[in-house]
Order: C-alpha cells, then sequence, then structure tokens
C-alpha cells in the first residue's frame, strides 16, 4: 500500500517540497519563538495570501508571486517597526489586516478561481509543480545556508541582543536578514501547509523540543525531528484518508507537543518525590 | 610615575546625553587606565547605566567624545578588546535553552569573527574562563536552572572568553543575597589583582565598592566627587551625603 503511495509523482513532488519545509520551518522558528515574535509568521502568511491572490489573477506561479510579495512586505514591517513610529505589534496588524484586505479585493476580482484557492488557503500536496519543487529546493537550501552562516550571530542576537551589539556584531542587517528569511519560509510552505496554518508549522515543532529543557543544538534537532516526522506521517494519512494536508499535519504536531508535555510533567513529578 | 607608564584604554571626554527633555549626563570626563578597578556609584536615576552605555557606544552623546584604546569610538572595531555583563544578568529569560557552556562561547564570537565558525581554540578558551570562575563542572547545565549568583559567574565567565583588555559591568549585584554578593566582589578583586584585568563597575552600593575598587567616582548627572580609597576613607561621610544627598549647603 505504501509502495503505491511513493508511485505517484504528485505525491513524490509533494514529499519532495515537504520535506524542505519541514528541515527549514524550525530553523526560523526557534529564533522568531524566542524573540517572542512567532506572530510575524501569521502576519506574513496573510501578506502571502496577496501574492498568490495577485499570481492568480495575472496568470503568474501564485507560490513565485507570494515569494515576491512576502519578502517586499518583511522588510517594510521591519522598516516601520525600527522607525518606531509604531509599536512593533501594531506594525504587524497594520500589515496582517491590509494584506488581508487586499487579497480579498483581488480574489473578488478574479471569480471561477475558488477550488484554487482552497488548496492554498489550507495545503494540499495536488498543487505542488514541478516548478515548485524546484522554487522550494534552491530557495530552502539558501534560507539553511543563511542561517548556518550567521548561526552563531542569532543566538547571540536572540539570547542578549546588547550584548551582541557590544561585540560589533551588526545587529540592525543581521535582523534584516532574518526577516527576509522569514519570509522566504513562510512563502515556501504554502503549498504544504497552506496560508491559514504556516505559523503552525514555524512554531509547534520548537514549542514541543522547548519542553524536553535542552542545549540549543539539541533543541533545533528535536523540532526538525518533530517537523519531519509530523510533515511525513501527515501527508501520509492525508493521503489514504483523504484528509487537508496541513490539517493533518498541524493535528500531529498538536498532538506530540501535548504527549511531550504531559511526559515531561510525569517526569518532574516523579523527579520531584 | 607608575600612572604614566600605563596606557590609557578609555578616554571619555565632556559627555553630555539627553534622552529628549533635560540632560541625563552633562559634561562627564573620565580616564580609565590599564589595571585599573574604576567603581562608577551614585543614587537610582543618576545616569550611571547611561555613562557606561555611552562608553560602550550604546547611546550616542549630545557632547563629548570618546576613545577606546586610543581610536575614536566611531573607528574603533577591535570589539572582542571589551568585555561587558549586562544588568539584566539576573533578569533574563530563565527558560531560554541554553547551556553554561553555549553562554561562554558567545564571549568568543566577537574575536572570532563574522562567518566564521568556532574552533578547537574557542572550545579552550571557554573551558578557561569556566574553570577560571569556578563553573566548568556545571558546563552541561541550563544556565535557568543555576542559581543567581553562579548565573553571574557564567556572565562573567562569557565576558572573560574573549580574553578582554577590560570588563564593564552594569550593576551586576543586584537582586543577589549578600554572602553571593561578597564572593562576587572577592572574585572581581581576585580577576583584577592576580590578572591585571581593569574593571569599570558601576553600582549604587558605594560603601562596598569603596572597599574594592581603586577609583571611586560618584556621579549624579555630572562627576560630584574622584578619588582613591584612602581618600574616600577620610571623608566617606562627606561623600555619601554627596552621592545621596547632594551638596550640604554653604554657610556664610
Amino acid at each position: 500500500m505504501i509502495v503505491s503511495f511513493f508511485h505517484y509523482g504528485f505525491i513524490m513532488r509533494g514529499l519532495e517540497a515537504g520535506m524542505v519545509v519541514a528541515l527549514v520551518a524550525p530553523l526560523i522558528g526557534i529564533f522568531l519563538v524566542l524573540r517572542r515574535y512567532s506572530l510575524i509568521a501569521d502576519t506574513l502568511s496573510h501578506v502571502s495570501l496577496s501574492g498568490i491572490a495577485l499570481g492568480m489573477l495575472l496568470g503568474i506561479n501564485p507560490v513565485l508571486a507570494a515569494i515576491v510579495f512576502t519578502v517586499i512586505a518583511s522588510l517594510g514591517i521591519e522598516r516601520l517597526r525600527m522607525s518606531k513610529k509604531v509599536y512593533g505589534e501594531s506594525a504587524l496588524a497594520l500589515f496582517l489586516s491590509g494584506s488581508l484586505a487586499f487579497a480579498i479585493v483581488l480574489l473578488s476580482l478574479a471569480r471561477g478561481m475558488n477550488a484554487n484557492l482552497f488548496n492554498y488557503l489550507f495545503g494540499s500536496i495536488v498543487t505542488v509543480t514541478t516548478t515548485d519543487v524546484f522554487t522550494i529546493t534552491i530557495l530552502g537550501a539558501l534560507v539553511a545556508a543563511l542561517v548556518f552562516l550567521f548561526y552563531k550571530e542569532l543566538v547571540y542576537i536572540t539570547f542578549d541582543e546588547e550584548s551582541a551589539l557590544v561585540a560589533g556584531i551588526p545587529v540592525k542587517s543581521i535582523n534584516v536578514v532574518f526577516i527576509v528569511l522569514t519570509a522566504l519560509t513562510v512563502a515556501l510552505s504554502i503549498p504544504i501547509v497552506g496560508v491559514l496554518l504556516i505559523a503552525a508549522l514555524i512554531v509547534i515543532p520548537v514549542l514541543t523540543a522547548l519542553q524536553l529543557r535542552t542545549s540549543f543544538v539539541r533543541t533545533i534537532f528535536y523540532a526538525e525531528l518533530c517537523s519531519v516526522c509530523a510533515v511525513l506521517l501527515g501527508m501520509i494519512i492525508s493521503f489514504y484518508a483523504n484528509l487537508a494536508t496541513g490539517g493533518t499535519i498541524v493535528l500531529l504536531m498538536l498532538g506530540l507537543f501535548s504527549a511531550v508535555l504531559l511526559v515531561m510533567k510525569q517526569r518532574r513529578q516523579i523527579g520531584s518525590q | 610615575m607608575h600612572a604614566l607608564t600605563r596606557h590609557t584604554l578609555i578616554d571619555a571626554r565632556h559627555i553630555s546625553f539627553s534622552y529628549g527633555e533635560g540632560e541625563v549626563l552633562h559634561d562627564i570626563s573620565l580616564s580609565v587606565c590599564a589595571g585599573d578597578y574604576v567603581g562608577i556609584v551614585g543614587p537610582n536615576g543618576a545616569g550611571k547605566s547611561t555613562f557606561l552605555r555611552v562608553m560602550l557606544g550604546l547611546l550616542t552623546p549630545l557632547q563629548g567624545n570618546i576613545a577606546l584604546f586610543n581610536e575614536p569610538i566611531q573607528e574603533f572595531r577591535e570589539w572582542w578588546r571589551i568585555g561587558y555583563v549586562p544588568q539584566k544578568v539576573t533578569n533574563f529569560d530563565i527558560n531560554f535553552p541554553v547551556t553554561v557552556e553555549e553562554v561562554a562561547l558567545m564571549g568568543r564570537y566577537a574575536k572570532r569573527g563574522m562567518f566564521k565558525k568556532v574552533t578547537i581554540e574557542d572550545r579552550r578558551q571557554v573551558e578557561a574562563a569556566l574553570t577560571k570562575i569556578g563553573m566548568w563542572e556545571y558546563r552541561n547545565r541550563l544556565i535557568g536552572d543555576l542559581s543567581g549568583g553562579q548565573q553571574q559567574r557564567v556572565f562573567i565567565a562569557r565576558a572573560l572568553a574573549g580574553q578582554p583588555e577590560i570588563i564593564f559591568l552594569d550593576e551586576p549585584t543586584t537582586g543577589i543575597d549578600e554572602v553571593t554578593r561578597n564572593e562576587f566582589y572577592a572574585l572581581l578583586k581576585h580577576l583584577n589583582t592576580e590578572f591585571g584585568l581593569t574593571l569599570v563597575l558601576v553600582s549604587h552600593d558605594l560603601e562596598k565598592v569603596a572597599e574594592e575598587a581603586s577609583h571611586i567616582v560618584v556621579i549624579d548627572r555630572t562627576v560630584m566627587w574622584a578619588g582613591s580609597p584612602q581618600e574616600f576613607a577620610q571623608e566617606g561621610h562627606r561623600i555619601h551625603h554627596l552621592a545621596y544627598h547632594g551638596p550640604e549647603p554653604h554657610h556664610s
């Protein structure tokens, strides 16, 4: 039965793209969660919907359009946040509601696209094209490479931004690079979990790994493990049970999070006795 | 004579600073030489931490100049020569997933430079720094699982790991019990006298700093008094009044 699953071309495309996204999302997620900036993933996912809508309206690849749109918006958010003209969270609210409004207007113009839109909203591996796989792999590798390149600086800034500044680390520039990488990760995740569930893919595996209370490197490893397992199982289950891929993946992640939470609570109780 | 042979590490001249309305710092000058242990003291809100942040380039002064290792601060790039123990040592996220060794390793990042991986030499220096402050056996523990005093030692180790020539400490004993605080001051004294490390310590604890530091600077928006511990011993009561109640009125 499993063999037949791997024989479908679209399944293989979905799996390839899914694995890249599963590996890249926690790399970004760990820094977002620890900097209390998880909401930006949600904001950028709504921004990406505008890109999807524009792509569908203009007849260009919606994922590519979402990537361009999300990266531009991420730079706008960072600039607005740095200017201190509005509070950081308010900047996110501005972009979230603004981009959603823009997407709704664009989608009302592009009538008859509802079936495709459903796939982009909730994720479906059927929508993953060969171009998507290529784009996701190249950009996913770029995100991972840049996170590794700036790894020690990102850890330092996340833990203690002021000391990182005193150490001569160009904090502002690295923050800009990081927000662009976040935008890329969000846009790349659309075909797998859909616009509405991207934030969960980025945040939940990290929250699960954080319950294990271990070193930074190991926390990343466990978040990766949780992410890869949930995406792989979620795709297989959603295929056979005919369920929405994104929803299945996120429910599995939540199940894993709850299980780890319970086990750790029991271990603490045993330890305190 | 001895003072003439020592080189100046920090030279702040006529520093004034404001966050918006009214000056927080007014015309403050301070020189720190190699081997000094400078205690900057004053009441809460006197501008001590602001002055320290200006000296570190975290804030830009309205007026005045700062030279670090004889270079204008704007052109200074050798940040690894400076160690920093921030005020929030006792106020960081205790759930942050980072071990003692990982925290100390951050102290090597300035020396290693951008895009370069951590080397065996970095790990060796981290081991030396953690051993020096008696925390090597805790290297695999999460920083959030340690006591306040132990966490402080780890932050000192992080500063030491970069092999700096000077360390700035901003109110490092806030929220720490008296026994731990005394141990901490003993460690600083040891680092200064045994290893010749230059220290600049900001504190509101005038009496304790006067016992420990080689130079005392009392500030309250501007320099109110500066001198040696011996001079402080002679006029301690007057200086205490000056620092916490302002200048005594002149009687005709």
